[in-house]
Parts: structure tokens; C-alpha cells; sequence
């Protein structure tokens, strides 16, 4: 074998090894790009469940409101307020949902969420799960005498 | 006949109780009693006033939650059914008793094993809950729905639900 | 594909039919025409809304348990009120109140005064709307002993018989006649009061 053949055939294998190198940091590296999910969008509805009729307040909606109905006593369901988050993997967002209660809510990637509820600056409870789109995690307890409160906390598809 | 028995008499002749010759001969003695015949008119004006006088009212939960409970309660009965309608073999009967007593077995070696590894705070759930109260004297609830789509968590506590204007404004 | 039916719009009878063969869709759909008014009878007798709640879903139960044993003598509401009515019967029975009872059952046999008086009138009231005069006869009701009401509600609201009553409550004929004399006249004169401290009559 010629040394010219020799050096052209090392040249062509280091070329071709290059080449598969790069391929190999592109596909891994594209890989990498791909594997860090899109942020999870978290709904949080503030929900006050009762027996009576309230005047100028909002229903809410079907889905919610069959979801609290099957397993509650209350006949009505009004929503208080919502809030729709987009948060990325490993970041935390704060939704204040009335003048002294907020919640906290973290992705804790691969479809775990985190959620705080706070009360005049303390928190109450934190519950981590994994949130499926379309399930929904709540939190809830009385208010005042006949009446609950709700936080309705689900996950967009 | 006293004078009380012929009260309650006029009052089956107003109910339609009282019919055939009894009915006939009583009728005759209103038309000369005066007494009775007044009686016989208020019996049936309060009969009047109690037709279709029963107040209506509406099921004081929401329907949804009372159709829940009529059927969950219906699955247990048929479950109950189901199981007192299954003959028990000798081998059966033994495993009632040893199933229980293998379950409570391993949940006494589970519960010593954890007690050294689990802090004070924390409830945990299963794999996919861990719940965390930061508040000692809270009492809580936690549970799914049966098909496992709404997991809950019930305080024993009131939140302030009052909006802020400013907040609202600012939706 | 088969076509689910539409429940909504089906007959009673044909919903009772498919519930007897195990449609629970059908006796959902039966539930949400009829429970107010299964709701509306166990209150009418035991005045409690936990328990009237209670005594209604335990009545739907029993019905989904018995439909095989309905044959449509009376309409579905109609057999369903009995056995939410017996349901009832059977509660008072368990409570005791045997205190109450029995000097009412004195009060019917031996007579004090309020007894001997005369079966007050309780004339139609002009511009009293039928709903009012619901709400008074109601809260009347309210007034009676479990015994009296409970005759009451039987004779008036679920139209028994004398006879029919008497087996129910376990008691005699001349009894189910005594209390519901003794009732009729403790109603008119409770709401003859209630009208007149209202200033409605004079």
C-alpha cells in the first residue's frame, strides 16, 4: 500500500469517525434539547361550595362542578376566582387567590406538582402528587356555617 | 251509641269511610242535628284545606350527591349479597382466617420498620401522595374518588374568601 | 353501534322496565324526576332534614331491590312513597317519645278540656294565597305529636285507608279514627290562631 493511499484511507476514517462524532453530538445534543419538557399549564379555581343561592356570583363550570357534586353535599358551586400558570421544570409560581390565602405551585417534573396553601402568611398544608391531565387535586374545607371552600387545582392536556 | 263515637262516625261519613245503611241512617240524624251538622260541615271544610296542602320542598343536598350515595349504597348491598350467597369451602373458611391474620402480620412488621424512617409531619399516601402539615392542631382528611381522578384534602379549617378589589381589578 | 336511549325523554314505565333488568342509567333517570317528592313525604313525617335525607336514599335502595315486585297496581311515585312512608314508621318506632304519646293518648280517651271543645271553622281566607296557606298548614304540622302528624300524612297526603293505616301504624281502627279526629281538630285550631294573631280573622 502507497503512504498517499495510507494517509487517504486514515483521512477518510478520521473524516467519516468526525462525521459519525458529529452526528452522534447532534443527535445526543438535539436529544438533550428535546428531553427538557415543555412548562405544565396548572389551573387553579377558588371555589365556594353552598346550599343557597347567590346573587351576582359565577357558577362553575360543568366539569368542576360534577366533580364536586358526585362526592359533596352543597347544591351550588360559584367561582370565587382562577388562575392559569405556565411553569417550567423545577420552578415554583404564586397564585394569590383571595386577600389572605395563596397558593404555591412547583413542577416537579415528570408530571409531579407541588402545591402550598398559605393563610395569612403561614402555610397550612403542602400536598406533592402526580397530577395526570384531566385529574385534579383539591383542597378544601368549611366556611362558615353551611358552606365550603375549594381549591381545584388540575392540569391542562 | 256516646257522643264521641258519633263524632268519629260523622267524620267517616265525611271520609268515605262509612257507607251502606250505617252511612244512610247517620245522614238522616245530621239533617235534624244541628250539632252535628256543623261538625259535619268543619270536618269537611278541614278536609278541604288539607287537599294538596302538603308543602313542597326540594332535596336539601345537590342530586348528583344523593344519587352517589343511593348507589354506592346499592353496589354494597350487592356485594353483601354476592358474598353471603357463596358457599364456603373447608379450604375458604380456613383462608378467612389466615388471610386477616397474614395481612395484620406484614402491616405490624411494615408499620415497626417505618417507624424509625417516617418524620412526624408527614402522611404518606402511597408512591404518587405525600402530603405534608405544618400546622399541628389541623385536622385533616385525605381520600380519592373511586375512580381515582380527584384526590382531597379536607381541613378543618376556615380561609378568609374575600376578595381584594385591587387584585380583581387587575384580573 | 346500539343507541343509548334517551333516558330523559323515556316514559316511567319504560324506565322501570329496564331498570328491572339491571339499568342503573334508568333508575338514575327515575331518581332525579322523583326524589324531591320521596324527600318531600319522609319530611313530612319525621320534620328532621338529615334524617328525611337519609330515610329517601335508604327507600331507593329498598326500591332498586324490589323492583322485580312492582307490577304498576299504583304508579312508581306512588309505591315508592309506601315504602319511604314504612321506612319512616319504622324510625318514629325506634325513637322514643313514648312520653309525649302517652298523655296524648290519655288527652284522646279520657278528654280534657281542649278535647271536648268544638271542631273549630277555619273558613277559605280571601287573598290568602294557596302557598301561604301551605306554609301555615305546614308549620301546623310542625306542632303535632309523631302520631298525630304521622295519621295526618297518611289519611291526607298519601290517601290511605282507615284500614291500610291501622296496619301500618299497628294499631286499631277505632285508634287511627280517635287520632286523626284529635289532629284535624288541634290543626284548625292552631291555624285559626296563627290567622288570627296574624289580624287575617277576627
Amino acid at each position: 500500500m502507497t503512504p498517499a493511499l495510507v494517509i487517504t484511507l486514515s483521512l477518510n476514517n478520521l473524516i467519516s469517525r468526525f462525521t459519525f462524532l458529529v452526528a452522534l453530538l447532534v443527535f445526543v445534543g438535539g436529544g438533550f434539547v428535546v428531553a427538557q419538557a415543555d412548562p405544565i399549564t396548572v389551573q387553579a379555581h377558588l371555589v365556594l361550595g353552598t346550599s343557597t343561592e347567590q346573587k351576582g356570583k359565577t357558577e362553575v363550570s360543568n366539569v368542576i362542578r360534577k366533580r364536586l357534586a358526585k362526592v359533596f353535599k352543597w347544591m351550588k358551586y360559584y367561582e370565587l376566582r382562577s388562575r392559569r400558570m405556565s411553569i417550567v421544570d423545577g420552578a415554583t409560581k404564586t397564585a394569590k387567590l383571595s386577600k389572605t390565602a395563596k397558593i404555591e405551585v412547583s413542577n416537579r417534573k415528570n408530571g409531579r406538582i407541588g402545591v402550598s396553601l398559605f393563610s395569612e402568611g403561614k402555610m397550612l398544608v403542602q400536598k406533592n402528587q402526580l397530577l395526570k391531565p384531566g385529574n385534579c387535586m383539591v383542597l378544601a374545607g368549611e366556611s362558615g356555617t353551611d358552606s365550603a371552600w375549594f381549591i381545584v387545582i388540575s392540569k391542562d392536556k | 251509641m256516646n257522643e264521641n263515637e258519633t263524632e268519629l262516625k260523622v267524620q267517616a261519613l265525611v271520609d268515605g269511610e262509612l257507607t251502606g245503611r250505617e252511612a244512610e241512617d247517620l245522614r238522616a240524624r245530621i239533617e235534624t242535628d244541628d250539632g252535628l251538622r256543623k261538625l259535619h260541615a268543619r270536618l269537611t271544610a278541614v278536609r278541604g284545606l288539607m287537599a294538596g296542602a302538603e308543602l313542597p320542598r326540594t332535596l336539601p343536598e345537590s342530586g348528583d350527591f344523593h344519587w352517589s350515595q343511593i348507589s354506592k349504597a346499592i353496589e354494597r348491598e350487592e356485594r353483601q349479597t354476592k358474598r353471603l350467597a357463596r358457599p364456603a369451602s373447608s379450604a375458604k373458611r380456613l383462608l378467612r382466617w389466615v388471610l386477616p391474620l397474614a395481612g395484620i402480620a406484614c402491616l405490624v412488621l411494615v408499620l415497626s420498620l417505618q417507624q424509625t424512617t417516617m418524620p412526624d409531619l408527614d402522611i404518606l399516601l402511597g408512591s404518587d401522595h405525600e402530603l405534608e402539615l405544618s400546622i399541628e392542631d389541623i385536622d385533616v382528611m385525605t381520600f380519592n374518588t373511586g375512580d381515582d381522578t380527584m384526590s382531597v384534602v379536607w381541613l378543618d379549617y376556615s380561609i378568609d374568601l374575600q376578595q381584594d378589589k385591587i387584585d380583581l381589578w387587575l384580573d | 353501534m346500539p343507541e343509548e336511549p334517551a333516558y330523559s325523554s323515556a316514559k316511567e314505565p319504560q324506565l322501570v322496565e329496564w331498570a328491572k333488568v339491571g339499568d342503573m342509567q334508568a333508575f338514575e333517570e327515575l331518581v332525579s324526576r322523583y326524589r324531591d317528592r320521596i324527600y318531600v313525604r319522609a319530611y313530612s313525617i319525621m320534620r328532621n332534614e338529615d334524617l328525611a335525607v337519609d330515610l329517601s336514599q335508604n327507600a331507593w335502595v329498598k326500591a332498586w331491590q324490589r323492583l322485580e315486585q312492582f307490577h304498576g297496581e299504583a304508579s312508581f311515585p306512588t309505591w315508592l312513597s309506601r315504602i319511604v312512608t314504612n321506612l319512616c314508621l319504622d324510625e318514629l318506632r325506634r325513637q322514643k317519645r313514648a312520653r309525649t304519646d302517652s298523655i296524648e293518648a290519655m288527652e284522646e280517651t279520657t278528654g280534657p278540656v281542649e278535647n271536648r271543645m268544638e271542631m273549630e271553622t277555619v273558613d277559605p281566607i280571601e287573598g290568602l294565597g294557596r302557598e301561604e296557606l301551605r306554609e301555615r298548614i305546614d308549620a301546623a304540622l310542625a306542632k303535632l305529636s309523631d302520631k298525630h302528624r304521622t295519621v295526618i300524612v297518611l289519611y291526607e297526603f298519601e290517601q290511605l285507608e282507615y284500614r291500610e293505616i291501622a296496619v301500618k301504624m299497628d294499631t286499631s281502627i277505632g285508634t287511627v279514627m280517635s287520632r286523626l279526629f284529635y289532629a284535624r281538630k288541634r290543626l284548625a285550631g292552631l291555624l285559626k290562631e296563627t290567622l288570627k294573631r296574624d289580624g287575617l280573622i277576627e
